[in-house]
């Protein structure tokens, strides 16, 4: 990191005692540095440029060309085209150009109609390969952080260095290398997403009239598909299998574990894979248990040193509000309940309240685990949101001890020590997971601020029809979006389905800091139909807040993260490309 | 950061509890905390057949410290501003809200009618903030003033109705009044859990838009 230096005197700058804890400040609230916090607002004020800032390399358009030179069909020959464009046409050159126009076409929509009978099976594997491939060069390791808190605080004192250039385009891709979009580029640019719009379209169709009256919440949110089936395909044994392979050996490749898993991480491995993959666990195998060990003690240590302080008046703020929070989250972070509003008023309610979290039990350790984050990370605090991410990691490691379904499973009858180890657990994956986004979270929230005008950005590039109808209406994207980028799209998901974003999220590196931003640009371009079929402003405010996911499985998770993996893949080394 | 807590199971911002209790006239069924912003919908009658649809946006308490606020009430027709009459830091935080508020429409042509709103009016025998420091606000401001409890439904409607016929200069007669109290009736409240006990004052003030 550049600004190392930097970091340990912020941290000499401000420290008190050791171990000495600040007053929580949260995201309304200014940090404790006067100097920063001005600093702060100054970064604040230059808001970040409408087009994105220049990118960390300049890329010239030869580099740009050369590595992207694969993104088009070999046959295409764009050069001969243009050098007779170049030349004056005769009728001779047009009709020569025509046919050859006409005979790529037919080549190409004959190769599409093959692909398209495959596609839709193979989407996974495909991207998944492509994954594979880009990741050869992109041996990015954790780094093994021991020292959390000057990180902490390091990071808020990098806040305002880079806060106003940082905009989705100005990161770089990991992809760099650019080997990768092969598959497919075959088809011509919009039609894997309309292909995918459509069968999705089609299918909420069906599904909406028809919706079940009890939807599963997240009991099979670990299967492969939708259909219901508990037998596992051939496909999802031998995924598995995989999988038990690469966990088995005495080192864990984690890159083979990342191209695994960002299609999708089978049940049963999935605990154990997510703690690798957020670095958690060492890849070694045999250090992990004592990895776990001191991990688990280090957790209960903080509790005991700092959870009595939760009603002493500088904390108790933060504590009262987590414990509001709490509650009150249950219902709708585990399932997008439309609201009922004049326009959903007849979409029947069911009431989700799943009894797992209704448990005083789960409520006093999600308490723990947010307030004991909370106080660790005085630069952000407590912020609301938050609570939300503690949900996904918690569900699945409880799925490490049991093998029925979660919703009405009673965790008094788990071991008191299976219990401690899922809190334990939940708040260390939840704190790698936090540490990578935390400008999320700080004053003011600038990581959200910028990604969703990256999202602006990016949307009126992709679709623009989509972008002006929301502009002649004046929806602002930071009115729906500021949620999207909070909650990470928990809000708009069944948590079924955030398991499964998170396994890619997890797979892919800065899945929840960069890759997530492509995923909510997919996310609404996927409803560009309903939202060009409203005709005012609150039309597609109550659409936007209420977007009907109810009914979604793996199967349009898996359509979702393709087409975001596109997009990523189209722009983030190209800031301008399709610019208007 | 601005959520409300009743002291029941039913946990609530008092924002959100009151538009949702206002939009769905149903307290206590679901309640979530405001990320961003949620927006509702509702109709409401005023005197004379008029028919008002309102756009109420419910402002999380993050944006406070944010951008956004601009963007959220900028061009607003009217503003409630909630605070909880059992928690004084409720109150207090309203003035930050109140000159957020009009710094946000220093420029709009529109000034919007701004209410003052005591919440939990059910929880009277815990009252923190004195009646006359509420009215003393309302008067140097120039606030509607009034009082409710988003738990019982008690005056919620009305507050919306009385804020929407300031806005459009209707004036209400003590008859509609009368009758618009009687409109929501109170729900049932479920007070089985020991919430009672472990939530007594939560410290945030909130705000909604109607628009």
């Amino acid at each position: 990191m550049s600004n190392e230096g930097n970091k340990k005197q912020f941290w000499k700058r401000n420290a008190k005692v050791p171990g000495s804890i600040q007053h929580v400040y949260g995201a309304q609230h200014p940090p404790f540095d006067p100097l920063l916090h001005a600093n702060l607002i100054k970064a604040g004020n230059r808001l970040p440029p409408a087009t994105p800032g220049k990118p960390k390399k300049a890329t010239t358009f030869q580099e740009f060309e050369s590595i992207t030179s694969d993104a088009w069909d070999v046959g295409d020959d764009d050069d001969e085209l243009l050098a007779m464009a170049a030349k004056n046409l005769n009728i001779e050159v047009v009709m020569e150009t025509a046919n050859k126009v006409i005979e790529n076409h037919s080549k190409q929509q004959e190769r599409q109609r093959q692909d398209e009978a495959t596609e839709l099976e193979q989407t996974e594997e495909d991207t998944q390969e492509e994954v594979a491939e880009g990741e050869d060069g992109d041996g990015d390791e954790k780094e093994d952080e021991e020292e959390e808190e000057e990180e902490e605080l390091g990071r808020l004192g990098e806040g305002d260095v880079t806060s106003p250039e940082v905009s989705f385009a100005s990161q770089s891709s990991p992809y760099a290398d650019g080997r990768l979009v092969k598959s497919k580029s075959e088809a011509p640019i919009g039609s894997p997403k309309d292909a995918a719009g459509e069968h999705a379209g089609l299918h909420r169709q069906r599904s909406l009239p028809h919706r079940p009256p009890v939807i599963p919440l997240v009991a099979r949110m670990a299967d492969q598909n939708t259909s219901g089936t508990p037998a596992m395909t051939e496909r999802e044994a031998s995924r598995l299998d995989k999988f038990k392979q690469l966990l088995a050996g005495p080192n864990t490749e984690l890159d083979e574990l990342r191209k695994l898993s960002w299609s999708g991480i089978p049940r049963q491995v999935r605990p154990i894979t997510w703690k690798l993959l957020s670095g958690y666990l060492p890849a070694n195998a045999e250090r992990r248990e004592s990895v776990l060990q001191r991990k688990r003690q280090e957790y209960f240590g903080f509790i005991q040193q700092y959870y009595d302080s939760r009603n002493d008046e500088n904390h108790q703020d933060t504590y009262r509000q987590i414990h509001i929070d709490i509650p009150r989250m249950s219902p709708d972070s585990l399932v997008l309940q439309p609201k009922v509003t004049e326009i959903h008023i007849d979409i029947p309610r069911t009431n989700p309240l799943i009894p797992l979290f209704q448990q005083a039990s789960v409520q006093e350790i999600f308490e723990r685990i947010l307030f004991i984050w909370a106080i660790r990370h005085p630069a952000s605090g407590y912020v609301q949101g938050i609570n939300d991410l503690v949900t996904p990691f918690f569900v699945v490691y409880v799925f490490e001890y049991i093998e029925e379904e979660v919703e009405n499973f009673d965790v008094s009858s788990l071991q008191e020590e299976a219990l401690r180890n899922i809190e334990a657990d939940s708040f260390w994956c939840m704190s790698k997971l936090l540490d990578g986004i935390q400008d999320n979270y700080t004053f003011a929230q600038p990581g959200i601020q910028k990604k969703v005008k990256a999202l602006e950005e990016l949307v009126s590039r992709i679709d623009e029809s989509v972008h002006r109808h929301m502009q002649q209406y004046e929806v602002e994207y930071l009115q729906f979006a500021f949620r999207w980028m909070n909650n990470l799209l928990m809000r708009e998901l069944p948590l079924r389905c955030t398991i499964r974003l998170w396994d890619t999220y997890q797979a892919e590196p800065e899945g929840f800091s960069h890759f997530h931003l492509y995923v909510c640009a997919a996310f609404l371009v996927r409803w560009r139909k309903e939202i060009l079929e409203e005709g005012d402003f609150q039309g597609l405010m109550i659409l936007l807040q209420n977007l009907p996911t109810m009914h979604w499985g793996n199967e349009e998770v898996s359509v979702l993260l393709a087409e975001a993996y596109r997009l990523k893949f189209a722009f983030a080394d190209a800031p301008n490309h399709y610019k208007r | 950061m601005d959520t409300q807590g009743i002291p029941s199971l039913h946990f609530c911002r008092v924002c959100t509890s009151l538009v949702t209790r206002f939009a769905q006239e149903a307290f206590g069924k679901q309640y979530k905390q405001t990320i961003g912003l949620d927006f509702f919908l509702k109709r409401i009658s005023l005197p004379g057949n008029l028919n008002v649809t309102l756009q109420v946006w419910d402002i999380g308490g993050q944006t406070l410290g944010g951008k956004m606020l601009d963007k959220y009430i900028y061009g607003a027709h009217g503003v409630l501003l909630v605070y909880d009459i059992t928690n004084h830091q409720s109150f207090e935080n309203l003035e930050d809200w109140f000159s957020m508020v009009k710094k946000a429409n220093e420029e709009s042509e529109i000034q919007p009618v701004v209410s003052l709103i005591g919440n939990k009016i059910d929880m009277e025998h815990m009252r923190t903030v004195k009646a006359d420091k509420h009215q003393r606000f309302c008067q140097e401001n120039g606030l509607v003033s009034q009082f409710v409890s988003a738990k019982t439904g008690d005056s919620v409607y009305l507050c919306f109705q009385r804020v929407a016929a300031e806005i459009l200069g209707v004036k209400l007669n003590k008859a509609e009044i009368e009758q618009s109290q009687r409109v929501v009736k109170a729900d049932i409240v479920n007070y089985s859990q020991d919430a009672a006990a472990r939530t007594p004052n939560p410290p945030r003030s909130s705000m909604c838009v109607v628009q």
